[in-house]
């Protein structure tokens, strides 16, 4: 029988504490087992008292926790195991069920130095159950799921995203054929991306994709217009009620309007500055009309401004079948 | 104050052994090879040191520290930029993991791993010098090159800094142990060396 | 190809100190070996070709190429020399491995009893 160790009062507290605790000795025995750990698994105190650990967790020999424990022990240097890498390393239960079906409770573990030589102590083992934590991050990572899903915002410029575009844009497409009203179409986007990240590289774009959206919700009428970001490369905009020429007028006050940010360009030969270009077309929806049709018309609009140089606002009449420059 | 050649030769090769056998402990982990290595060792001023860190573009950090007293005193800690703190988890804990999973396991993984690779390098020393050390348990932060405790406090101080090469299945991850001490401690730690380079039969 | 009979070990290390230490250990425990250092892997296949040592002791972390891959050319051209790898990190992967190709490990530190184990392995 192992000597006991002297602990009195203390000893009572470490039975009763709400964590696992395992006291060993140099030899690597025993020396203490709390009431915690006796009810999370097969073995009581009397039963581990005096037991080799290794004896009474054979399957941790070569692991990690008997390389902390000779850490501890051998080199008074204390470790830590995470629950993150280990997981479910002692066979330890929450309760009888989970015994019956070997689900076995998290642990973060925690071996710790005890450097009182007379209390043949030498070692700590801490034993924290955080299977509860586990179990709230999985609902907590997916309600964060539920939540990315049902987002409509682009997370760097706050604006709508794709997805909601396409919701948003549909719904105003179908009422501008009902009451057979206009609907305006913008595509843009910065000239010369490309050319400006390889020179400011990849977080100087960000910030001007931010900044350059940002000006344009300011120029739009947040009740009926829709502004997103359509792409990684294209903003979309849709004006509802608005025809032909008052967008066109509209489309090349963004342009001149990002103009006036001068945002730095360096990467440019000539202007120095940061433009955008737009394509902009108009319908005023026939039944047979379908979404797809506006937003092509929009972007080869875009396309040809694009091409013609840049720093362009050009609108495709549909009716017309041709291009013409905005102001 | 400077590290000879001799000196440098033998701090860089017990801090390879250090980490050497933290590899063996992280490749049971992690069950693949894992292979660590500390090409480099220098002796730099505080003030310095930040220069070593920022000189490769990093921003934003994932740090593990722990505390070791005895012999002499050292807050020893691993620094890698976030990016890179994300690539290790992802090697360790699985690859089947979104980026939320692993920011969530960053703070526990790479407090173990840091544990892992302090107390070996530390041991390392411990070992060959014959000297006693106490550690404390790991603590991990986060934090851009702003925050980095170390770039506050005494002029004095001296830090020594490994470049650290860490591949675990194949893929490469580098980032640097420091070692702060006191110029006492620092003159205390090299008079360890030079007594165990003579007891070798080295100087 | 050494006139002398005298065995001659080719020690590969990129660390100056852990030269100076097996240099020493093995001067000590066999006076009559003849020594011959290299610094990287590359440098150690030059000197295996030039003077055809008996036994290597090669270290495993260097920079260049490593010392594992610099005892296996050398093994596929040389299978009689005796090849010994010294490494803190040993995995048991990497021990089977080296021990079918009848490379033998010895861990780091160095020191005399794992020398020891070396010339042991060397002169069995």
């Amino acid at each position: 029988m192992m000597a006991d160790l002297e602990c009195g009062t203390l000893c009572s507290v470490i039975d009763n504490l709400e964590v696992g605790v395992i006291i060993i000795n140099t030899e690597r025995r025993v020396v203490r087992w709390n009431n915690w750990l006796a009810a999370r698994n097969c073995h009581s105190a009397e039963q581990a008292d005096g037991k080799l650990l290794l004896e009474l967790f054979p399957e941790i020999v070569g692991s990690r926790l008997e390389m902390a424990i000779d850490h501890a022990i051998r080199d008074r240097m204390p470790s830590l195991l995470s629950p993150a890498l280990h997981g479910t390393l002692l066979p330890l239960y929450q309760n009888a069920e989970d015994r019956k079906r070997n689900r076995r409770m998290h642990q973060l573990i925690h071996v710790i130095p005890l450097t009182d030589a007379p209390l043949q102590a030498a070692c700590l083992i801490q034993i924290n159950d955080v299977t509860a934590t586990v179990s709230r991050e999985r609902v907590l990572r997916q309600q964060a799921e539920n939540l990315r899903r049902n987002s409509f915002v682009d997370p760097l410029t706050g604006i709508y995203n794709r997805r909601k575009f396409d919701e948003l844009f549909a719904l105003e497409f179908a009422k501008a054929q009902r009451q057979q009203k206009p609907i305006a179409m913008i595509m843009l986007d910065i000239d010369q991306i490309g050319a400006y990240t390889a020179w400011y590289g990849n977080e100087q774009r960000d910030l001007v994709l931010r900044d350059i959206a940002a000006e344009l919700k300011a120029a739009i009428q947040p009740a009926g217009d829709i502004l997103a970001r359509f792409d990684n490369e294209r903003f979309a905009l849709a004006l509802p009620g608005m025809d032909e020429k008052s967008a066109c007028l509209f489309a090349e006050n963004l342009r001149l309007r990002i103009g006036t940010l001068k945002i730095a360009n360096e990467s440019e030969t000539e202007g120095k500055l940061v433009t955008i270009s737009l394509g902009l077309a108009v319908m005023v929806p026939e039944a047979s009309a379908d979404t797809h049709t506006l937003l092509s018309s929009a972007d080869v609009a875009l396309y040809q401004a694009t091409h013609e140089g840049g720093n362009a606002a050009v609108c495709f009449s549909v009716e017309e079948g041709n291009f013409h420059t905005c102001g | 104050m400077d590290l000879n050649e001799l000196q440098r030769d033998a701090l860089g090769e017990i801090f390879n052994i250090g980490v050497g056998r933290a590899a063996s402990s992280l490749s049971q982990i992690v069950n693949d090879t894992v292979l660590l290595s500390a090409p480099e060792v220098t002796l730099v001023h505080r003030s310095d040191a930040a220069k070593v860190l920022l000189g490769s573009e990093f921003r934003q950090f994932s740090t593990v520290s722990q505390h070791f007293s005895g012999a002499f005193d050292a807050e020893a800690m691993l620094v890698f930029p976030e990016s890179n703190a994300l690539e290790i988890v992802r090697l360790m804990v699985g690859p089947h993991m979104s980026i939320e999973e692993l920011s969530e396991f960053e703070q526990e993984a790479m407090c173990e791993v840091g544990n892992i690779i302090l107390n070996a390098c530390m041991s390392a020393l411990a070992d060959l010098f014959h000297l006693s050390l106490n550690g404390t348990l790991p603590i991990h932060r986060f934090g851009d090159t702003e925050s980095l405790s170390f770039l506050e406090g005494d002029e004095q101080q001296m830090i020594l800094v490994l470049q650290v090469d860490m591949t675990i299945s194949q893929q490469r991850v580098q980032g640097h142990i420091l070692f702060l001490l006191s110029v006492v401690s620092m003159q205390s730690l090299l008079d360890c060396l030079d007594n165990y380079l003579r007891e070798q039969g080295l100087l | 190809m050494e006139n002398n009979n005298n065995p001659l070990l080719l020690i590969v290390d990129d660390s100056r100190m852990s030269r100076m230490l097996i240099r020493a250990i093995i001067t000590d425990t066999r006076p009559n070996w003849r020594i011959i250092e290299a610094s990287t892997g590359d440098e150690s296949i030059k000197l295996v070709e030039e003077h055809s040592p008996n036994f290597v002791s090669m270290d495993v972390n260097m920079p260049g190429i490593s010392g594992l891959e610099a005892a296996g050319r050398i093994r596929i051209r040389h299978p009689e020399i005796k090849i010994v790898l010294c490494t803190a990190n040993i995995q048991e992967s990497t021990r089977e491995a080296a021990s079918k190709v009848g490379i033998h490990f010895v861990p780091k530190p160095i020191t005399a009893a794992t020398i020891g184990d070396a010339v042991a392995f060397f002169e069995s």
